[in-house]
């Protein structure tokens, strides 16, 4: 047999615990660079694993490894061997590669894919941008100009940035415009330019999707931000895309859609996918903490049904709350117990409130959410049957960065923080009752909604 | 209370009455297989298979009826070429095919050997492909190290196996079967099959009389069926080589091994029955049994040495994408067994199959159906 061979293998040899106790110069760079350090837990998972492999089977184990090193890939032949407590590696075929990128055509399929998932209405249009296949309910669009239906920003030249793009067939996302239907409903459109063999640029797949009313206000009078709102938004733009990117990565080696994969990166993915979710909170976390911390901050207050909120909230919840093997009992149906708040930062609150409380609880428990109105006062209780909270912990809660008593060292202790500003920039206030062993009862309160 | 003399003799019935039990279940899951893929390609029944499977093998259905058909069609003509019926020959020779319309209305392509033989193709495509990804070692190493043995028998044996491997691809790589590879009853059954179809093409579409269509159908068709050669399929030139290479006692752990590393799976599961003295087809039905007990067993029950036999579990598990705890069970299962008990499990495999699949149907030792 002829495996393929350097000139000499690079060698190394890991202790039964795992730990990288001797290794050629080139193994302990590659291990370094991982992230380990002379002596520790070999730092390489495709070559600990192999190893770990082997050692249980009790065999030599000879497989192809690409592993990453700095900016480069590292293609490698290793040869696992039990020997004794340890095994030993050797190390052929050492080969340094360009990493591999996903080609940019397929990024360009999967944001076309991800939009159109999202989109309430796909307009396509011919090169000229005249409407070739209209929403539905707007049949008699059918080629007219887009201006036709939609309202579209100006931009350069008094040419609007859809018509700028399409001079160069060039893709883009997130222009603002109102629909022409009914009152004008404000909308962002993503354009896929549509290629053709024969004639090339053949027009645009519009991916239409509504944007909130608020989010329209805020785009047309462009006051300057604050300096610390700013950066909330670069932090918000900066790390939501990579890190979305990483979960529906992780998730995807997790749920094996692309294939088999072995069971060590399947928890290694889970990890990741978990590690992401819990940055992406962080990040929603700062930024709506910039949000209600701006002097105008106003939540859009309206009449809601704390019944069907608090009903939502544990509905939203029963999955997390199952695999926690926690139940939530939810209020049960009846008349509907209304308040003046904003029903998506009521929901908002809510959900916080339950998971801290799914959070806290031991396997087995039950959390309780109830909805209570008494003269104009309209209050949602949550109550949890975890360890509770000693008096003097009870208002330090509700400060910024408290992790009070987390069993998973989750949550970015803002939660509670953010919660109580938001009950109380609606009218209302958020409190707690609790003795330490004897669970924790949440109050939202909101002005009764009469 | 159980007497050491009754518990010994308990336990001298139980193990094979419990090995048969597994051979069955291995049998069993093959056969059910067959069943399903045969449900599942012609009347759209339960998904079973992958679509990648589903396709390769309606691909492969369709260049073997193809295949026969212009070989049928061939024949006919050069029977005809002095017929003064200008429009017949010309339909003869067009490109458009009679017999794939026709037969796929009916149940003659549910043959199972014939379905056995398209599921086998594609598994062993696939593995092949899934062991040479991970191997560190150039295909054909093996086969090299044959030829270099001396051995003029052997040499050749090595080289008609490379031969008849060469048909198991198709030009852009994708699995193909001759239809000189088929077993011979699924070949007979076939080629009649696919004459009845332009039998009734001849007689609707162009008037042949029926017994002239006959007459002329059953030259061709017999015609093809004395070029078969069984000893000229993949598994025959497989069972060929690993014969002589028996008789030359080479057929050690290392061979077997190497086999498996280079996805030689003809040469693998060849060397492995003439070592076991079982039929190749039951050692393919170990290789793919779903448990991967059943490979653990035969090689328990040949002598195979720890470090060969785990290696292979392990190849073909990690090929297969199992698990690993699960091939860590396989190695432990491995290392429990007995090779007295091994040997008694793989009693059955080594008898006659159409003996075995009657024990198994009667439910002898089995859960048949």
């Amino acid at each position: 047999m002829n495996a393929p061979h350097g000139l000499r293998p690079v060698t190394g040899r890991l202790d039964q615990r795992g730990r990288l106790i001797e290794a050629d110069p080139p193994l302990f760079h590659l291990h370094e660079h991982a992230g380990g350090v002379r002596g520790g837990l070999l730092a390489v998972p495709q070559l600990s694993s192999l190893a770990r492999l082997a050692r249980r089977l009790g065999i030599a184990v000879s497989r192809r490894v690409i592993a990453a090193q700095g900016e480069q890939d590292v293609e490698l032949w290793v040869r696992v061997k039990p020997d004794g407590d340890g095994v030993e590696l050797a190390i052929t075929g050492w080969q340094e590669r360009a990493a591999v990128q996903p080609p940019p055509a397929i990024e360009a399929l999967r944001w076309r894919d991800f939009s159109r998932a999202t989109a309430d209405w796909i307009v396509e249009t011919d090169a000229m941008l005249r409407i070739t296949h209209p929403p539905s309910n707007m049949p008699g669009a059918m080629g007219q100009p887009i201006e036709a239906l939609f309202a579209l920003g100006r931009q350069v030249d008094d040419l609007s940035s859809i018509v700028v793009a399409a001079g160069t067939a060039a893709r883009f996302e997130d222009r603002d415009a109102v629909l022409r239907l009914g009152a004008g409903i404000p909308v962002q459109i993503a354009g896929v330019p549509m290629f053709s063999e024969s004639e090339g640029f053949v027009g645009y797949q519009l991916l239409v999707s509504r944007r909130s009313v608020r989010a329209a206000a805020a785009i047309r009078p462009p006051e300057p931000a604050p300096l610390d709102a700013a950066f909330g938004n670069q932090l918000s733009q900066a790390m939501r895309e990579p890190l979305d990117r990483i979960i529906a990565q992780a998730d995807s080696i997790f749920g094996r859609g692309d294939g088999p994969v072995r069971r060590d990166y399947i928890a290694y993915a889970r990890d990741i996918a978990g590690a992401g979710r819990h940055l992406l909170a962080l990040v929603d976390d700062l930024v709506d903490l910039q949000t209600i911390e701006r002097a105008d901050f106003r939540p859009e207050i309206d009449r809601i049904d704390l019944l069907d909120t608090a009903q939502r909230a544990a509905g939203l919840l029963s999955v997390r709350a199952a695999d926690s093997q926690v139940v939530i009992d939810a209020p049960p149906p009846g008349l509907p117990v209304l308040a003046q708040g904003d029903f998506r930062r009521v929901l908002q609150v809510l959900i916080n409130l339950i998971s801290n409380a799914i959070r806290h609880s031991p396997p087995g428990g039950c959390i309780r959410v109830r909805c209570e109105c008494e003269g104009d006062i309209a209050a949602v209780i949550v109550a949890d049957s975890g360890d509770g909270i000693e008096d003097g912990d009870q208002e330090r809660i509700f400060e910024r960065f408290e992790r009070l008593g987390l069993r998973d060292g989750t949550g970015s202790g803002l939660g509670l923080y953010i919660s109580r500003r938001l009950a109380r920039a609606m009218g209302g206030d958020l409190g707690v009752d609790s003795a330490r062993g004897q669970g924790a009862r949440f109050v939202l309160t909101l002005p009764a909604g009469a | 209370m159980m007497g050491l003399e009754d518990e010994r003799q308990e336990r001298e019935q139980a193990a094979p009455s419990r090995w048969l039990t597994d051979a069955a279940r291995a049998l069993d899951t093959v056969e059910n297989r067959v069943d399903r893929a045969a449900s599942e390609l012609f009347d759209g029944g339960a998904p079973g298979l992958s679509d990648q499977h589903r396709a390769q093998i309606a691909q492969l259905m369709r260049a073997l009826i193809g295949a026969i058909e212009d070989d049928l069609r061939i024949r006919l003509a050069e029977s005809l070429a002095d017929e003064p019926r200008p429009e017949l020959l010309a339909a003869l020779g067009s490109a458009t095919p009679i017999a794939p319309a026709l037969l796929e209305r009916t149940r003659l392509l549910r043959e199972a050997d014939l379905v056995a033989a398209m599921l086998r193709r594609v598994d062993e495509h696939r593995l092949a492909l899934m062991l040479g990804r991970d191997s560190p070692y150039h295909v054909a190493d093996l086969a090299q190290r044959l030829l270099d043995l001396g051995d003029g028998a052997i040499a050749e044996a090595t080289m008609a196996l490379l031969v008849a491997e060469s048909r198991r691809y198709d030009q852009f790589g994708d699995p193909a079967l001759a239809r000189t590879d088929l077993p011979s009853g699924a070949h007979r059954k076939l080629l009649w099959a696919v004459a009845a179809a332009l039998r009734h093409y001849l007689i609707r579409h162009h008037a042949m009389p029926d017994s002239q269509a006959d007459l002329l159908l059953a030259g061709a068709v017999r015609a093809l069926l004395a070029e078969h050669d069984e000893i000229d399929t993949l598994d025959g030139r497989a069972d060929g080589l690993a014969e002589l290479l028996a008789q030359a006692e080479l057929i050690d752990d290392r061979l077997l091994a190497d086999a498996l590393e280079e996805g030689w799976l003809a040469l693998f599961t060849a060397a492995i029955a003439q070592r076991a003295g079982i039929d190749s087809a039951g050692v393919w039905s170990m290789i793919t049994d779903p448990s991967g007990m059943m490979l653990g067993t035969v090689l328990r029950a040949i002598g195979c040495a720890r470090e060969a036999a785990v290696t292979m579990l392990w190849r073909i598990g990690s090929a297969e994408g199992i698990d690993e705890e699960v091939l860590i069970a396989r190695a432990d299962a491995f290392d429990r067994l007995a090779p007295r008990e091994a040997a008694e499990a793989v009693l059955i495999w080594r008898l006659d199959p159409n003996y075995r699949r009657a024990v198994i149907e009667i439910g002898e030792g089995g859960r048949r159906r």
